[in-house]
C-alpha cells in the first residue's frame, strides 16, 4: 500500500498544481493508496471538490483509495463534516449542517435541474453578500452555464463535483467545480481537427464569443457563449475566476484577463470562482 | 395583439433548453394561428441562459429557414432583463446566421460529421 501525503490546499496556482500531482500519484500505480492528511493544515473547498472526484473515480475503477481519518486535523474534520464530505466518504453517522459551507455535491448528467437550486439557495441565497436581487439572479444564471457546460461537454462519466465556502476572515465567498472529463482544450482540438494545433490556442478559441463544440446534428440548437458571457459578467463586476483545464489556465481578476501554459496536464476542468464580500452593497457598477 | 407570458409558458424554467423549446413551440403555434405580430412578455421571469435562447431560436428557425426574417419581425420581446437583452441578441444573431447562411451551416455540419466518424 502506498501512502500519499495530502498537501495544504489554498487556491493559488501552486495549490491547483499540487492537486493535479496528487491525482497523478493516486492513479499512476496499480496499488492501494492511503491518503495521509498529517501534512495538511488547511484544505479549501477546491480541495474538497477535487478529492471527492478522486475518490469517486477510484471507486469506479476499483482502485482502492483510503482516507487515513486519524491524520485529519480537528478543524478540517469539522469542516468536512459540515459540508457533507465526511458523510459521503468516511463517516455516515455525521449529518452535515449549514454553517459556512456550500455543501459538497456531485452532479450527473441527470442532475441539470439540481444545479440552479444549489447555486441560488446554497451559494448566493445565504445572505453572505449584500447583493442586488437582479444581480444575484444574473450571476446564478451565468454560473449555471458553467455547470451545464461541464456536464454537457466534458464527457466525464462521473459528472462534476462542487463545493464552496464562506470565508469570513478573508471576506470571500468561494465556489469550486471540477470534472474529470477530457478538458476544454482537448475538446476543441478534437472538434477542429487540425485548424488549431496547440492547447493554449484551443483554450483561447473556447473562450471566444460564439465558439462552441456542441453538436448540432442531434439537437435543434447551437451552443456557445457560456464562457464568454461569464467572462463579460465577472469583468464587469470585479469578480475573480480561474479555469484550469488540461495544461492551460484561463483567469479573470478584475479587469485583467490572462492565459497561461501549465507544467502539469490535468485531464479535466477545474473552475474556481471567488466573490469578494465588500462592506457595501454588491451591485452592477452602473447602478 | 396576442401576448405570451414567458414565465407561465415555460413553467418558470429559464435555464434549460427545455424551457426555450416550450416557449418556441407556443410562439410558433401563435404565429401560424394568428399570422400577426405577437408580444413575448418576459415580465418577472428573471434572467435566462444562452442555452435557453439558443434552444428557443433553434426550434423556431430549424424547419423554416426561408421565413426567419418574417418570424423575427412578428415577435416583439418585452420586459427582458438587462443581461437578457445582450444574451438574446447574441443568440438570435448566431441562430439567424446558422440557419440562413448555408455555407456557415455546412461548415459546422462538416465539423460535426468528422466528429461523429
Amino acid at each position: 500500500m502506498k501512502r500519499i501525503f495530502v498537501p495544504t490546499v489554498n487556491d493559488e496556482k501552486d495549490d491547483f498544481l499540487n492537486l493535479f500531482n496528487l491525482y497523478q500519484k493516486c492513479f499512476q500505480d496499480p496499488v492501494e493508496v492511503i491518503l495521509d492528511f498529517s501534512e495538511c493544515n488547511f484544505f479549501r473547498q477546491n480541495g474538497v471538490a477535487f478529492l471527492g472526484g478522486i475518490l469517486t473515480i477510484g471507486n469506479r475503477e476499483k482502485k482502492m483509495i483510503y482516507l487515513d481519518e486519524s491524520t485529519i486535523k480537528s478543524a478540517l474534520k469539522t469542516n468536512l463534516c459540515q459540508n457533507g464530505f465526511a458523510t459521503k466518504f468516511f463517516d455516515k453517522s455525521v449529518a452535515p449542517w449549514t454553517g459556512n459551507s456550500i455543501p459538497y455535491q456531485e452532479f450527473s448528467n441527470k442532475d441539470f435541474h439540481s444545479i440552479f437550486p444549489y447555486l441560488n439557495e446554497r451559494w448566493l441565497g445565504r445572505g453572505w453578500i449584500n447583493i442586488q436581487e437582479e444581480l444575484k439572479d444574473d450571476i446564478v444564471t451565468r454560473i449555471y452555464e458553467l455547470y451545464a457546460n461541464s456536464l454537457e461537454h466534458s464527457k466525464s462519466e462521473e459528472g462534476c463535483f462542487s463545493c464552496g465556502q464562506n470565508y469570513n476572515s478573508y471576506n470571500e465567498l468561494a465556489l469550486s467545480l471540477v470534472d474529470f472529463g477530457i478538458g476544454i482544450p482537448n475538446t476543441v482540438l478534437e472538434h477542429l481537427k487540425g485548424d488549431i494545433t496547440n492547447t493554449l490556442d484551443a483554450m483561447k478559441w473556447a473562450i471566444k464569443e460564439g465558439n462552441s463544440t456542441r453538436k448540432i446534428s442531434n439537437t435543434t440548437y447551437r451552443g456557445g457563449m457560456g464562457l464568454s458571457l461569464v467572462q463579460e459578467f465577472l469583468t464587469l463586476n470585479g469578480g475573480c475566476m480561474e479555469i484550469y483545464s488540461n495544461d492551460c489556465l484561463y483567469g479573470i481578476k478584475g479587469q485583467e484577463i490572462y492565459f497561461e501554459k501549465l507544467p502539469v496536464n490535468f485531464p479535466g476542468t477545474f473552475v474556481n470562482i471567488k466573490l469578494l464580500k465588500d462592506e457595501g452593497f454588491y451591485s452592477y457598477k452602473t447602478n | 395583439m396576442t401576448v405570451i407570458n414567458v414565465k407561465k409558458v415555460t413553467d418558470n424554467d429559464r435555464v434549460s433548453p427545455v424551457g426555450g423549446e416550450k416557449l418556441a413551440k407556443k410562439v410558433s403555434q401563435e404565429i401560424k394561428k394568428m399570422n400577426q405580430k405577437i408580444t413575448v412578455d418576459f415580465n418577472e421571469s428573471g434572467s435566462h441562459t444562452s442555452l435557453f435562447f439558443n434552444a428557443f431560436y433553434g426550434y423556431l428557425f430549424k424547419d423554416d429557414a426561408e421565413s426567419i426574417e418574417s418570424i423575427v419581425s412578428k415577435m416583439k420581446m418585452v420586459n427582458l432583463t438587462k443581461l437578457d437583452t445582450g444574451t438574446n441578441e447574441k443568440c438570435k444573431e448566431n441562430s439567424v446566421k446558422q440557419y440562413s447562411d448555408i455555407d456557415y451551416r455546412e461548415s459546422i455540419e462538416k465539423l460535426n460529421y468528422y466528429e461523429e466518424e
